[in-house]
């Protein structure tokens, strides 16, 4: 169908960017073995570990049924639950507890949040503490009006004002902020590694922290600081970070090395 | 014989652990046995990964999603009665886990629109790459507006080019409703990016 052509289009390009193929399927897959292996071995031990358990009870059951304990017990129990007695109180807390409210929002049976097993990179020298969480691949944003002001200075990019629409920023939302103009807006490859240091200082875990330090290297590499620069792409070359920014690190890292 | 079954060596390998059982893979999986679950990700691996990157755009939350979705797959291996392929059963299980990564892939492209910052590659690739890699990350944006399940059938059927039958059992849906949600998923994606400045 032609108007569907910009979709099909569109389609396309996802389908070829991502065939499945990836370098840290290995890993993915020892991963797996070891969250699923635990989970196997309880399963197994635990009919044994039911065994004493079940002696216990039994015993204390026939301990009680011949002091005649178990059955003052039973009675106690009756007592309390008024099995027998008048209906209990009904309360309007206790018909709304029990009455499912249809206005409120259900819970579906999702899934906890999966815990992220990927390995955690290791961090640059320089960076303060590695990520203990992997990092998510940025993908490209497509903004027409980037190219837009060029004249900031970075020291004005430090601190941006807020447009009054957006949420107020986090200190390290601002940060990065200021990182990223100062190294691609102001070119200022020295003012946007100390930028995002403190960016690393302060959200060592980020979810952008790969990003960041992605971004560091690079500005590492314009300063000819080979050395720190080979050895903050290392976990990107290396596969750290999964594919995020993998092909790209080892072509620098080649790079460097000529 | 089903034809999922017939990974041959594996199989006979888990039919002397399993015996006469008929679906010894299948038992061995729903007995936690790891080597299974081994054979089983390697075999079905790529397929699984391919369908969770496109449907979240984010390799990183995709490999999550792939991790989530075979350790979760012999719990769930007591639902599966071999009506469809073992492949097609893995993809199922991972759909009932999306959510969550869904969202933390919108969360992250969110995050990074909202600060204004687009990665921006070393090297610059060629203008019709550039266009065409836009146009898939536009894509991605407008894929985060939609309900999950319009999100699920749109990547089945349109990306993943499958017959809506097949993704009616996948998304344990009626082939109508799946191709309902398909319509609307266009609509409004065909919607979303002639408003990013896309055009036929």
């Amino acid at each position: 169908m032609i108007e569907d052509d910009l979709l099909e289009r569109a389609a396309a390009v996802v389908r070829e960017r991502y065939d499945g193929s990836t370098a840290v399927s290995a890993r993915t897959e020892a991963l797996i073995a070891q969250r699923v292996r635990p989970r196997a071995a309880r399963r197994r031990w635990l009919p044994l570990g039911a065994i004493p358990l079940v002696a216990c009870l039994a015993a204390s059951a026939a301990w009680g049924n011949a002091s005649g304990k178990l059955i003052a017990a039973v009675h106690s129990l009756v007592g309390v639950f008024a099995l027998g007695g008048p209906p209990a109180p009904t309360t309007a807390v206790s018909v709304a507890r029990r009455t499912p409210q249809p206005d409120a929002p259900t819970r579906r049976s999702a899934p906890e949040p999966a815990p992220r097993l990927t390995a955690a990179p290791e961090a640059p020298p320089s960076s303060p503490s590695p990520p203990s969480l992997p990092p998510a691949r940025v993908l490209a944003v497509a903004r027409p009006h980037q190219s837009a002001p060029l004249a900031a200075s970075a020291s004005a990019s430090a601190s941006p004002s807020p447009s009054p629409s957006a949420q107020p920023d986090s200190v390290p939302d601002t940060l990065f902020r200021a990182a990223h103009r100062a190294q691609f807006v102001g070119r200022d490859p020295a003012r946007a590694i100390d930028l995002w240091d403190r960016y690393l200082s302060a959200a060592p875990n980020g979810s952008l922290a790969p990003e960041a330090r992605y971004n560091r290297a690079i500005d590492l590499t314009q300063l000819g600081r080979k050395a720190e620069a080979a050895a903050a792409l290392q976990p990107f070359a290396r596969g750290d970070y999964g594919t995020y920014r993998q092909a790209e690190a080892q072509h620098l890292l080649e790079a460097l090395a000529r | 014989m089903n034809p999922w079954y017939d990974l041959s060596p594996v199989t006979a390998d888990f039919a002397r652990t399993y015996g006469e059982a008929p679906d010894p893979l299948v038992q061995a999986l729903a007995a936690g046995d790891t080597r299974a679950l081994t054979a089983v990700y390697r075999e079905h691996h790529v397929a699984v990964r391919a369908f969770a990157s496109r449907l979240l755009g984010d390799d990183a939350a995709a490999e999550d999603m792939v991790q989530e979705a075979f350790v979760a797959l012999p719990r769930a291996m007591r639902h599966f009665r071999g009506e469809t392929s073992l492949r097609s059963f893995v993809i199922s299980v991972a759909i009932n886990h999306a959510r969550h990564f869904v969202r933390a892939a919108a969360r992250r492209r969110r995050s990074l629109a909202r600060l204004g910052c687009e990665p921006v590659s070393s090297v610059e690739p060629p203008e019709a790459d550039l266009t065409r890699r836009q146009l898939g990350d536009a894509l991605f944006r407008a894929l985060d507006r939609l309900p999950l399940d319009q999100r699920v059938a749109f990547v089945l059927c349109v990306v993943e080019e499958r017959p809506s039958e097949d993704v009616a059992r996948l998304v344990n849906a009626p082939s109508p409703t799946v191709r309902a949600r398909v319509q609307a998923a266009k609509r409004k994606l065909r919607a979303l990016l002639e408003r990013a400045g896309f055009d036929d």
